[in-house]
């Protein structure tokens, strides 16, 4: 048995020509071994790494000034040398330690030696002086690299370290029988997360191809589902992910540049990889059986041998073969918490702060003298609400991933459409609870869709307009009085009043646009049915949307407007409440009733002028503001209320109501803002029209809360009134 | 033996951590990136098992910063990667870390590894 210290390779080096390749090598060889076996101390690796490494590029040839490598890997040597010595001295009695088990005896040799009768190490020629030259103060055994049989192959180093390649077996397509389930669920988290941040960094990347830390982000995303998914025994995932990582780290190492069939690739293989996700999430609630989804093995096989050389022809082919889209729907889940738990939290929270109101709002604490009582309870109050906030943080998320899905959708849609767009997002900070983002996720959808493929004009009638060849699509959120307001900005061409009148005409929507404004000729475009796409394309024009834009956006309390001017562009604003549980509203009373308004409905509230108010045969009491007129509905008439304000002059209007019509709700007065935690009216009470829940207020009662669209609806003639017994028992049910 | 698992994946940590579970180490603590695995750091920790690739702060970069810290020069540091070229892992190792796993691995080839690290260490 024979070693080779580091002594020994340092002094080697002095006696070996900086040209004579093979004894480089061998030393590399020797040197190579020392250091993946970790013969070495600590301290030193890192430097006979380093003297490794510049060997390498002796031997292969790829050094630039091979004297100054040779002189850099003799100091090297040193360094390490230095270092082994002062690793030896700090620890004097590691010999006897390490020798200790005994069992693996060439490992646990004395610091700084290496077995080396496995590698051929022709050096006769230098073994006499060597011997000599050794001063190491640890007796190392002199190294003999004598009579290795000069035509002995040499050991490929990464035999010789027990290194596997990766193999995957694609044909296997179940879940290994011992999967953990626990561990599958973490694995599609977070792996979905990964992806999504993937796909928003892709598209990032084909703005700026040169965007480095996209490329890394990209890479990263593969990477990690490459990795994590072989450990789970996740063959098809592994050996696709493998495939998509290696054309990332092509592009990283700037081996290919990132063109369009690139980036079709990248995507489609995002989506293949959330598709074959959803198939590990399918498989494991069910027969354990994967279902690979369709276009799996083109897919793999574009990747495979992608040269950016040869594009390949059938490549729209091979991103067009079917696939799920709803895979693309991957929603934000950084909320590890289970929710259904985060849910059950935020009710007992609102029933607490009920109680806490209940008790905080009795009457016998303003009589009492107990100074200190008061003290206590205002104290729990206080902590109540903090925890209130608190619980309502919770479920609040960033509208990041509702964002960048856009993000893909716009780029989707413009392909498709022949368009040219630039989508720009601010405000992707803005949090919003969970389910409304959920929820908020569709319509906006539809509306980006509409707005590429119907706002934004092509880039020959840009031009010919006097516009920049690119469109612009802007998406932006941002907090304005206690709601959140997305916007969603075009420059495209703009609403056309005559040809949305002329539709609504055909549709018998209306029977002319006489009197109504521009604002109310632009909501006709959510009237059910109506769609003024000259031509149907399988994107957007399909007749059937913004009528369930508007539907969706109304059920979690949003409001939208539009404002649009010809050939500058269309702005869609969406205000929406910061969350479903609380409401913010406006305390009314209309009698002796009191009604919660929420306060995204409310565009404002004015005790009117005589002239401004009129009846119209067919339409009933109006109002006149600022050249609109708008129904007057009252409040006591609809809901039945005994002793209220009959006159407008004597109370005040409240204009309400989304979009399509604006009615003005006569109220007796207001009695101000305040945040009302919304409680259901229980399932067997059913649904009591013009609605929407109950609220404890400060005294205890009960306040409605009104459904202004169904309000308005009433008004109107649509359903029936709830007599007053409908509201007893709604405020019963809202107590309870 | 205290051990620190640094990964930016919370599921491969999970693996790691329960792979030394299976070999009978369950003193461990966890860093999603190197930056936090610098905070986690203390003299108590005895072995580090990081992933190369990571935002913020790399495994490399990372272990390169341990090693400037009298606390971290004596540690073992094993590197968890999907690479397997050696030159590559050289300029791992010149970083400071000391050897490397491959994943994906059994608890039992990662015992082997840490086995050959203790004897370097106590050196």
């Amino acid at each position: 048995m024979s070693h080779l210290t580091l002594d020994d390779a340092a002094t080697l080096l002095l006696q070996i020509e900086a040209g004579d390749i093979d004894d480089l090598g061998r030393l590399r060889d020797s040197l190579m071994t020392l250091v993946f076996e970790n013969h070495v101390p600590i301290t030193a690796q890192p430097h006979v790494a380093r003297a490794t490494r510049l060997l390498g590029t002796l031997v292969d040839g790829s050094a630039t000034e091979p004297e100054a490598v040779f002189s850099d890997i003799s100091r090297t040597l040193e360094a390490a040398v230095a270092a082994a010595d002062a690793a030896a001295m700090a620890a004097p009695a590691v010999h006897a330690k390490s020798k200790a088990p005994a069992k693996r005896t060439p490992r646990n040799t004395p610091t700084r030696s290496v077995v080396i009768d496995d590698i051929p190490f022709d050096a006769a020629p230098v073994a006499a002086p060597l011997s000599a030259s050794v001063s190491a103060p640890v007796a190392a055994p002199v190294a003999v690299p004598v009579a290795a049989p000069a035509a002995a192959p040499v050991t490929p180093p990464a035999a010789a370290m027990g290194v596997t390649p990766i193999m995957y077996d694609p044909a296997i397509d179940e879940l290994p029988s011992d999967t953990d389930l626990d561990l599958l669920g973490d694995f599609i988290t977070e792996s979905v997360e990964c992806l999504v941040g993937a796909e928003a960094a892709l598209l990032a990347l084909e703005a700026d191809p040169s965007h480095e830390e996209a490329i890394n982000t990209v890479f990263r995303a593969f990477h990690t589902v490459k990795g994590t998914s072989a450990f789970l025994g996740l063959q098809r995932i592994a050996a696709f992910a493998h495939e998509a990582e290696s054309l990332l780290s092509r592009v990283r190492d700037k081996q290919i540049n990132y063109t369009r069939a690139c980036a079709e690739l990248s995507l489609a293989s995002s989506d293949m990889l959330k598709a074959l996700l959803d198939a590990v999430k399918e498989a494991a609630a069910d027969t354990g059986r994967l279902n690979i989804p369709g276009g799996y093995a083109e897919l793999l096989h574009a990747l495979a041998t992608y040269d950016p050389a040869h594009e390949p022809k059938d490549l729209a082919r091979v991103l067009n073969a079917p696939r799920n889209e709803e895979n693309a729907r991957s929603s934000e889940s950084t909320i590890r918490v289970r929710t259904d738990r985060l849910d059950r939290l935020i009710d007992m929270v609102g029933e607490l702060v009920i109680a806490q109101t209940m008790i905080s709002g009795d009457e016998e604490l303003d009589r009492t003298r107990q100074h200190e009582l008061v003290r206590k309870v205002t104290h729990a109050g206080k902590i109540v609400r903090e925890l209130q906030d608190l619980s309502m943080s919770m479920r609040m998320i960033e509208l990041r991933p509702t964002f960048q899905k856009l993000a893909r959708v716009v780029r989707d849609t413009a392909v498709k459409a022949g368009k040219e767009v630039a989508f720009t997002v601010t405000g992707d900070d803005v949090e919003i609870d969970r389910q409304l983002a959920d929820l908020l996720g569709d319509p906006l959808v539809h509306m980006v869709r509409n707005a590429v493929d119907h706002g934004v004009e092509g880039p020959q009638e840009r031009i010919a307009a006097g516009k920049a060849r690119t469109g612009s699509v802007k998406l932006q959120a941002y907090h304005a009085s206690g709601n959140v307001v997305v916007e969603l900005v075009d420059d495209g061409r703009g609403l056309h009043r005559e040809k949305i009148v002329a539709k609504a005409i055909e549709k018998g929507l209306i029977e002319s646009d006489k009197g109504m404004s521009d604002s109310e000729v632009f909501n006709l475009i959510f009237a059910p049915g109506f769609s003024t796409a000259e031509r149907v394309t399988d994107i957007s024009g399909r007749g059937v949307g913004m009528d369930v834009v508007r539907r969706n956006l109304e059920l979690i309390r949003g409001r939208i407007d539009i404002s649009s001017a010809p050939g500058k562009g269309t702005t869609f604003a969406i205000r929406l409440p910061l969350t479903l549980a609380v409401t913010d509203g406006m305390l009314i009373r209309v009698g002796e009733e009191r009604f919660v308004v929420p306060t995204t409905n409310i565009h404002m509230s004015f005790r009117p002028e005589p002239s401004m108010l009129s009846t119209i045969v067919g339409r009933g009491e109006v109002v006149l503001l600022r050249g609109e007129l708008m129904p007057i509905a009252r409040l006591h008439d609809l809901f039945d209320v005994p002793n209220a304000v009959q006159s407008p002059l004597e109370g005040l209007l409240m204009i309400v109501g989304d979009a399509e019509k604006r009615t003005a709700l006569l109220v007796d007065e207001l009695l101000g803002q305040q945040q009302v935690v919304a409680k259901t009216l229980g399932e067997q009470l059913g649904k009591v029209p013009g609605v929407s829940g109950g609220a404890i207020l400060g005294d205890g009662r009960v306040g409605l809360i009104l459904d202004v669209s169904e309000t308005v609806a009433l008004a109107q003639g649509h359903g029936t009134s709830p007599g007053r017994h409908a509201m007893d028992r709604a405020r019963s049910a809202a107590a309870a | 033996m205290k051990f620190l698992v640094v990964d930016d994946s919370a599921t491969m940590r999970r693996i790691v951590v329960n792979s030394l579970q299976r070999i009978g180490f369950t003193d461990t603590v966890e860093a999603g990136d190197g930056q936090e695995a610098l905070a986690r750091f203390d003299s108590s920790v005895q072995f580090v098992i990081t992933d190369w690739n990571m935002p913020n702060m790399s495994g490399t970069d990372f272990t390169r910063a341990l090693r400037a810290r009298p606390d971290g020069a004596n540690v073992p540091v094993l590197m968890v990667t999907a690479r397997s070229v050696k030159e590559d892992i050289l300029t791992a190792m010149e970083a400071g870390v000391n050897n490397y796993i491959v994943k994906p691995f059994t608890p039992q080839v990662l015992k082997e590894k840490i086995d050959a690290l203790l004897p370097a260490a106590a050196a």
